[in-house]
């Protein structure tokens, strides 16, 4: 496997840690899921 | 269409072309034309990214899809988000990283010349393809419900995006694209305002959300594992993962997008902006189709959306039996919307309220002998016709243009067109800027002539922006009506994204991969999809299976041929 970006030289360049944000699409998707399923319960 | 909405369409077409040619001034150079010269912020960008994807189709097949078949489509999209996230991760740092115009230039560095030139040439002919059928598609709905000569409509969309497209390169299709995705959302937005004040006064939204919902238009998921049920949660999460990944890792409409950023960050964030926000949108764009079924549930609604045979009909010897079925389907679309109305009545008082169960029954009824009529209308169209292609599911393209141009008010009216031929400019403009792109990186300047000024290669792509244009257009006029046609685009994308979805998890995923294997498991994974996209004991699994097997074929076949077959010394 071709190696990951370094966090030293990735912090060096000015790249942001974005574990948080990948967590939170995550979250989202599950409460987006969640409302549509409670769409389909509640008008059905 | 009235004076008022030709004058919103010119204007918005003069609008869209002058800020697109406006954006040439900064492109006289190839970095500038291929990849803006690395200068644009995350949130154009990702603009662009959602822009490119949502064409005309999307907003014309998936609101008739919703009209007739309520919210499950929705699932579709459900792997994308974490499709984002592993891109973000593991995929766009090593194209960004690595200084590349195009994706297939990485498959040469880590590869070979072979599998680079393989992998262009597939995305070029899938992609010239599918453009011209994005411009198809809303050209011949406007051609119908409009009157216009096709031709006329296939030029209306195609030669502006080609003009601002040929000159400004890269940013004029970003920029461009924001503006269209503006459009598009106040068009939507609009759109909803107007099919709500649009039902009648005692029934609320809510009321007709409920009405809808009886026949199960609001049912968005769809937990059954069937692999022949086209659109449920699990054919979404995963087969929609891997279309996803293949399309925003592989396909070079959408790598362009993401090399156009300022940084590795903002690249991310581009990609990511999709990820919170793809799937409110297409629920927005559903619910649009939902509200249209229910709007025509208490306004007059025509048997037929296409008629593009009743002249034909009405002048054939089975006249009278077309007629009978219209007198038939006025009076069971009176029956249905009595029963609507009665079954909003009754959901005003809540769940509890007597006869509710009744309603609901009658109003199930009610739609089921509407859409009966309905489909011995389409039958005995296409038998006078002999038009195999004028089938129920071919409807659904007709039903929101056919609200637009009945009901919405003047003006508004040419917004929406103008949202329409947005939505049509912003996906075919980013897909022939990557089209030249590659045809100049991976081609021209790679095959025929290498080391040449940029100058020369810069005066060839505005050429083969030209030529794939014109190709679409061509492309565009032969194509017939498909059926809906947003699950036509993505059936046929279907056929190869997997499998170079797999050739970039060799690439990027495999240390011990190489060129062969790639080779022969990108040739693997397209004959094995093939197969089994047509085979009669295969063809009716849900094409959203055949990212999932192409991919994996070609990773397997790769491993398997790469442990065999050294490469060659470079």
């Amino acid at each position: 496997m071709l190696p990951s970006p370094d966090p030293a030289s990735a912090a060096a360049n000015g790249e942001r840690d974005l574990s948080r944000t990948y967590a939170l699409v995550i979250v989202v998707e599950a409460l987006v899921i969640g409302a549509l399923y409670w769409l389909g319960v509640c008008f059905a | 269409m009235r004076w008022l909405d030709w004058i919103v369409v010119v204007v918005y077409l003069v609008w869209i072309v002058g800020s697109g040619l406006r954006a040439s001034r900064r492109t006289n150079e190839l970095d500038g034309y291929f990849r803006a010269n690395r200068s644009l912020p995350w949130w154009a960008v990702g603009l662009s990214v959602m822009a490119t994807q949502l064409s005309a189709i999307t907003l014309v097949g998936t609101t008739g899809q919703a009209y007739a078949d309520g919210m499950r489509f929705v699932q579709f999209y459900f792997g994308l988000p974490i499709a984002m996230v592993i891109l973000s991760i593991a995929v766009v740092p090593f194209f960004y990283r690595s200084g590349v115009y195009t994706a297939y230039e990485y498959l040469e560095r880590r590869f070979d010349v072979k599998t680079r030139t393989l992998a262009a040439a597939i995305f070029l002919a899938q992609r010239g393809l599918s453009c011209g059928v994005i411009i198809a598609a809303p050209a011949i709905i406007f051609s119908i419900v409009l009157g216009w000569n096709i031709f006329v409509t296939i030029l209306l969309i195609g030669l502006p995006t080609i003009a601002y497209t040929m000159v400004g390169g890269v940013q004029a299709v970003t920029w461009t694209d924001v503006k269209q995705m503006a459009v598009v959302l106040g068009a939507m937005v609009t759109a909803v305002v107007v099919l709500i004040v649009g039902l009648p006064k005692d029934v609320s939204a809510r009321a007709a959300l409920h009405v809808a919902g009886a026949v199960g238009r609001l049912q968005a998921i769809d937990f059954r594992f069937d692999p022949k049920q086209t659109y449920t949660i699990w054919s979404g999460l995963i087969g929609g993962l891997f279309l996803s990944l293949s399309y925003f890792g592989t396909d070079q409409s959408q790598v362009q997008r993401y090399l156009t950023a300022k940084s590795l960050t903002s690249s991310r964030h581009s990609l990511l902006l999709s990820a919170f926000v793809k799937i409110p949108l297409q629920t927005l764009i559903l619910l649009t189709g939902v509200f249209v079924f229910a709007f025509f549930l208490f306004n007059r609604a025509p048997m037929l959306f296409n008629t593009v045979h009743e002249r034909e009909v009405l002048a054939s010897p089975r006249a009278a039996e077309y007629q009978a079925l219209e007198g038939e389907f006025q009076q069971k679309y009176a029956t249905r919307r009595a029963a609507a109305e009665a079954l909003a009545q009754a959901e005003e008082h809540g769940p509890g309220s007597p006869g509710l169960a009744e309603a609901r029954a009658a109003f199930r009824q009610a739609d089921a002998d509407v859409a009966g009529v309905r489909g011995r209308a389409v039958a005995l169209v296409r038998e006078i016709s002999h038009d195999e292609s004028y089938t129920e599911l071919a409807q659904r393209n007709y039903v929101f243009p056919t609200f637009i141009l009945t009901y919405m008010p003047m003006g508004l009216v040419g917004l929406m067109i103008a949202a329409i031929i947005s939505a049509a400019m912003s996906a075919s403009s980013g897909e022939l800027n990557a089209l030249a792109t590659a045809s100049v990186m991976d081609f021209y300047r790679r095959h025929i002539r290498p080391g040449a000024p940029d100058e020369t290669y810069l005066i060839f792509s505005k050429f083969a922006t030209a030529f794939w244009g014109l190709f679409a257009c061509g492309v565009a006029y032969f194509a017939a009506n498909l059926g809906s046609l947003i699950e036509v685009v993505n059936k046929f994308g279907s056929l190869f994204y997997g499998s170079m979805l797999g050739v970039f998890i060799l690439a990027l995923g495999v240390r011990r991969a190489n060129g062969h294997g790639a080779f022969a498991g990108l040739i693997a994974g397209l004959v094995t999809v093939f197969v089994f996209a047509f085979h009669p004991a295969t063809k009716d699994v849900s094409y959203l299976w055949h990212n999932v097997i192409g991919a994996v074929v070609c990773v397997v076949v790769g491993i398997a041929v790469s442990l065999i077959a050294r490469p060659a010394a470079r």
